[in-house]
């Protein structure tokens, strides 16, 4: 999670032009057709306009397009998801590569999965089974540092990890293999989430390798950075050409399959060793995935439209959504679905004038969310965010508003009754006066439409005095400016969030807690900031900021309803005692496809489409 | 062939010139000579009626703006303007020239524009005319090492690519609130104008050099000099006010230039600050939706062109007007 997560929220805003994911509203479902009607066979055609991030390793890759084709075709894992959308009980736990859901020991510390038998992995390993010491291996390779996977963090939790990734033992204690079809997972404290980290790619199983059964991280071996096109797929999908690798030489001397061609283009064609018998989760309709990388959004639209290509990884422009919403041919092709993100203006709980709750919460009644949402593309992009965490992730949340106005446009009146108990509104007639609210530096993100909806919040705040210095910046560098302490950025009105899984501890842990202040990410707001921290990175005011780890760290043993109650908890905690953020849109995932496509649904796990439900017209 | 009326053509004071006008000779003041030659040039004239018309409208535009539409440049109008997916709405009563894609009125957007544009067109140009003419006075002036250094110098100025560096420069100088060279310069309209006015000089001061060169030979230089003037007051009483004219033109044509290079710099995105409006980067917010809001394309565009067409009209009046072979070639 944490600057991770941000990572692949980033990834996916990039990528996806305006916005990727998020969290709330409807979907246009229109084009589903029944299962019953879908035919096998085709081949799905996808453009991409970015490459994927790390090469499809998976315990490296963090880009949302990269986790689907991990986690639908190459890299299954002992727990999944339906790969349907929030709606469609898409954050709902369910067994893959085990045969139920973990049991877990009377005081939490341990789990223990059951691998489901008979899995085979693709060739040249087909005649390998899939083991509990695979996964072992796996998680070795998480923690091993030369490795450097992209979220070690939610493995610490297990015994031993840490001091294995420090190099001060040579096993990880907590994890062990009683026989080849059961793993037990030791945790140093109970975490109410561990489930969930079994569903992410990382811990996808890693068979050993044939050459060497001693090699601690099997056919993984001497693949540090480029694991990704050697992966031995145990999914319904494997790289064109891989069943030709050969494992018994050396790692250097193996040859990538000729289907993986980073940066231009990846073949998926089906897993021969790969039975629905043992995989009740992915329809597997599709023959064959191929994906070229490159091309301007506006040349893959096109394609689209022109059933040269099925879909992409990129938001049509403007006026692209709108030929689609509003032309009944084509409005069945486009998807807008909710995802686990949340975009709001971030407010630094130590930087004058938002050292002040007052002036925090006047920020939440004067901001027009409905003009933001409406610059940033309209209802399809998402539902108006009223809290902080996605209704999506958290249900009971929906229809919470501490700060309602009419229409969502911002209250001006409310706003300055509000700001009027400001310390710093002198005369307490609603606008701000001190010279703490004049030219305060605002870091935006240079891309569009963020520059606009920072002039139309800037436009709001004006009217309760706050005047602002608005620098722009390239998305990594205003993330990196914003989350950065010592920048002392007093307010980022740019920057989304989404949780990497399902359980809102990936949503909440890395933003608001003191674990996840500078050096870490991404406190931005400085919750649970102490005076000495304060000092050091040279704040004026060094009063402690507000801090809820306390309510954070109760919420992590948790498990179920009273799970889900704690976060909701938290959410009306930090909307109404704390006030870091103005949350403006829970993001939806839009995309379009080819007329061809069918039984389109959002994969809730990725929050892109969902590659092992898809279908084509007309099938082979 | 132009007749000039007897009754207007008085021998002016000072230095009169013999012109031949149907066998009669009348004396005309260089002024007055290029005076008729420019108005006779209609295009130069309405550049320049249409250049004073975007002086004013710049210098007016607050009061226009409050006046007309009771509206600033910054001003966003999300429900009157924009539809339901974000993309703005053409032009009406309410909006003369539609609204651009963050809601605010183009009308008033480009008005202001014009501001950006002019105070780059005359505080960058004058930059470049300021630096280029004391370099290329002293250069052509004093010769030897000293013309040598100036013009390897300038010779250097010349050969940097310029886009590249400008890009360079206005991003590194516009990344922090406090600017670059101490906070001496910071980011903004005055950034990009001295980075703008800063890499034109050389064309100027190789103009001026060579035209000083000429005239350091002539008469009435060397008549100084015999009367005990001082280089600098030969430099700037005898030499300067000859370059005027050939500066003067060439300076006209230069500005269109500039305008096009902010609006460069601003349609890469590094020109003037967001909030300020620019023509160079209202056709950049433009590029992506024009297909379905052509006026936030159309409206500055046609600014734009206006703008440079019309100080590059004047340009040639100008120098038309005041090149004798060409005013000698006219008349016959």
């Amino acid at each position: 999670m944490k600057r991770h997560a941000r990572l692949l929220a980033l990834a996916a805003s990039i990528a996806l032009a305006a916005a990727a994911c998020g969290g709330g509203g409807g979907g246009n479902k229109s084009n589903q057709t029944p299962q019953a009607g879908l035919k096998k066979g085709g081949v799905l055609r996808i453009g991409l306009a970015s490459d994927v991030h790390q090469a499809l390793d998976p315990g490296r890759e963090y880009y949302t397009i990269g986790w689907e084709f991990l986690k639908c075709c190459l890299a299954r894992t002992l727990l999944a998801f339906n790969f349907l959308g929030p709606n469609e009980k898409g954050n709902d736990l369910a067994p893959d590569l085990a045969t139920g859901l973990p049991e877990s020991s009377s005081d939490g510390l341990t789990w223990t999965f059951h691998i489901r038998p008979d899995v085979h992995y693709a060739p040249p390993l087909q005649n390998v089974t899939v083991t509990a010491q695979d996964f072992i291996r796996a998680l070795m390779r998480v923690a091993d540092s030369k490795v450097a996977a992209s979220y070690p963090f939610y493995y610490s939790a297990i015994q031993g990890f840490d001091d294995f990734s420090a190099g001060k033992a040579k096993t990880i204690s907590g994890l062990s293999a009683p026989d080849p079809a059961t793993l037990q997972v030791r945790l140093a404290n109970p975490v109410g989430y561990l489930p969930y980290v079994f569903t992410l790619s990382a811990s996808s199983p890693v068979p050993p390798s044939p050459s060497d059964a001693s090699a601690p991280l099997g056919v993984a071996t001497g693949h540090d950075q480029n694991y990704g096109q050697f992966v031995v797929s145990s999914g319904p999908y494997m790289w064109k050409g891989a069943d030709k690798i050969d494992f018994s030489k050396p790692a250097d001397q193996q040859a990538g399959p000729p289907g993986f061609q980073a940066g231009k283009s990846y073949v998926l064609v089906r897993n021969p060793s790969w039975k629905a018998s043992t995989d009740p989760l992915r329809k597997a309709n599709i023959d064959e995935i191929d994906v070229t990388v490159g091309g301007t959004v506006a040349d893959l639209t096109k394609k689209i439209e022109a059933g040269e290509l099925d879909t992409m990884d990129a938001l049509p422009a403007p006026e692209g959504i709108r030929d689609y919403a509003t032309n009944p041919d084509l409005k069945p092709f486009i998807h807008s679905d909710p995802t686990f993100g949340t975009w709001y203006i971030n407010m630094n709980t130590a930087m004058p004038p938002f050292d002040d709750i007052h002036v925090r919460k006047a920020m939440n009644w004067v901001v027009d969310k409905s003009g933001l949402l409406r610059l940033v593309g309209g209802s399809i992009q998402g539902p108006i965010a009223t809290h902080a965490i996605p209704d999506s992730m958290v249900p009971s949340l929906k229809g919470y508003d501490p700060y309602s106005t009419p229409n969502h446009s911002g209250d001006a009146a409310k706003a300055k009754q509000e700001m009027a108990q400001s310390k710093y509104d002198t005369n307490h007639d609603g606008v701000c006066d001190a010279s703490a609210c004049k030219n305060v530096l605002m870091v935006i993100d240079q891309t569009d439409p963020q520059p606009k909806m920072s002039a139309l919040i800037q436009q709001n705040i004006e009217q309760i005095g706050i005047s602002v210095n608005m620098k722009q910046f390239q998305t990594t560098t205003m993330y990196t400016k914003c989350e950065t302490a010592t920048e002392r950025v007093p307010t980022c009105p740019s920057e989304g969030w989404y949780a990497d899984f399902a359980d809102p501890y990936a949503f909440v842990t890395g933003l608001f807690s003191s674990v996840s202040l500078t050096p870490s990410c991404c406190d931005d707001s400085l919750m649970g900031a102490t005076t000495a921290q304060l000092k050091e990175w040279k704040y004026s005011n060094t009063t402690p900021t507000p801090s809820i780890d306390d309510q954070l760290n109760a919420c992590v043993p948790m498990l179920g309803a009273q799970r889900e109650q704690c976060y909701a908890n938290i959410d009306k905690a930090l909307m109404e005692n704390v006030v870091p953020w103005v949350p403006y849109r829970f993001a939806n995932q839009v995309v379009i496809t080819s007329k061809r496509v069918q039984n389109y649904h959002l994969d809730a796990s990725t929050g892109w489409i969902s590659l092992s439900q898809l279908a084509l017209a007309g099938g082979a | 062939m132009q007749v000039a009326s007897e009754p207007t053509l008085t021998a002016p004071q000072g230095e009169p010139l013999d012109v031949a006008i149907s066998g009669r000779v009348v004396s005309l003041s260089p002024r007055q000579l290029f005076w008729r030659e420019f108005r006779q040039d209609w295009l130069a004239l309405a550049g320049m009626v249409f250049i004073a018309v975007m002086i004013f409208l710049a210098v007016g535009a607050p009061l226009a703006s409050r006046l007309l539409v009771h509206h600033g440049p910054n001003q966003i109008f999300i429900n009157q303007t924009l539809d339901e997916f974000g993309l703005p709405k053409g032009p009406n009563r309410a909006f003369w020239f539609g609204a651009d894609d963050a809601g605010r009125d183009l009308f008033v957007r480009v008005l202001y524009g014009a501001r950006t544009s002019l105070v780059v067109a005359f505080f960058a140009t004058g930059i470049s005319v300021v630096i280029g003419v004391m370099v290329g006075l002293v250069a052509g002036f004093y010769r030897g090492r000293v013309d040598t250094v100036l013009s390897r110098f300038t010779d250097i100025v010349m050969s940097l690519p310029v886009l590249l560096l400008a890009l360079g420069l206005v991003a590194g100088c516009g990344l922090s609130s406090r600017g670059c060279l101490g906070g001496t310069v910071k980011p903004g309209l005055l950034l990009v104008s001295y980075v703008i006015g800063l890499f034109n000089w050389p064309y100027i001061s190789r103009l001026v050099r060579g035209e000083v060169l000429r005239l350091r030979e002539k008469e009435f230089v060397e008549a100084a000099r015999a009367a005990g003037a001082s280089n600098f007051r030969i430099m700037s009483r005898e030499i300067l006010p000859n370059v005027f004219a050939p500066v003067l033109v060439f300076t006209t044509l230069i500005i269109p230039n500039n305008i096009l290079f902010e609006a460069a710099l601003s349609f890469l995105g590094i020109g003037v600050p967001p909030t300020t409006p620019s023509w160079g980067k209202m056709l950049s917010d433009a590029g992506s939706i024009f297909t379905v809001a052509w006026w936030m394309m159309v409206f500055p565009g046609l600014f734009l062109f206006a703008t440079t067409l019309a100080f590059n009209l004047v340009g040639d009046g100008l120098r038309d007007a005041l090149d004798p072979r060409a005013r000698s070639r006219r008349m016959t």
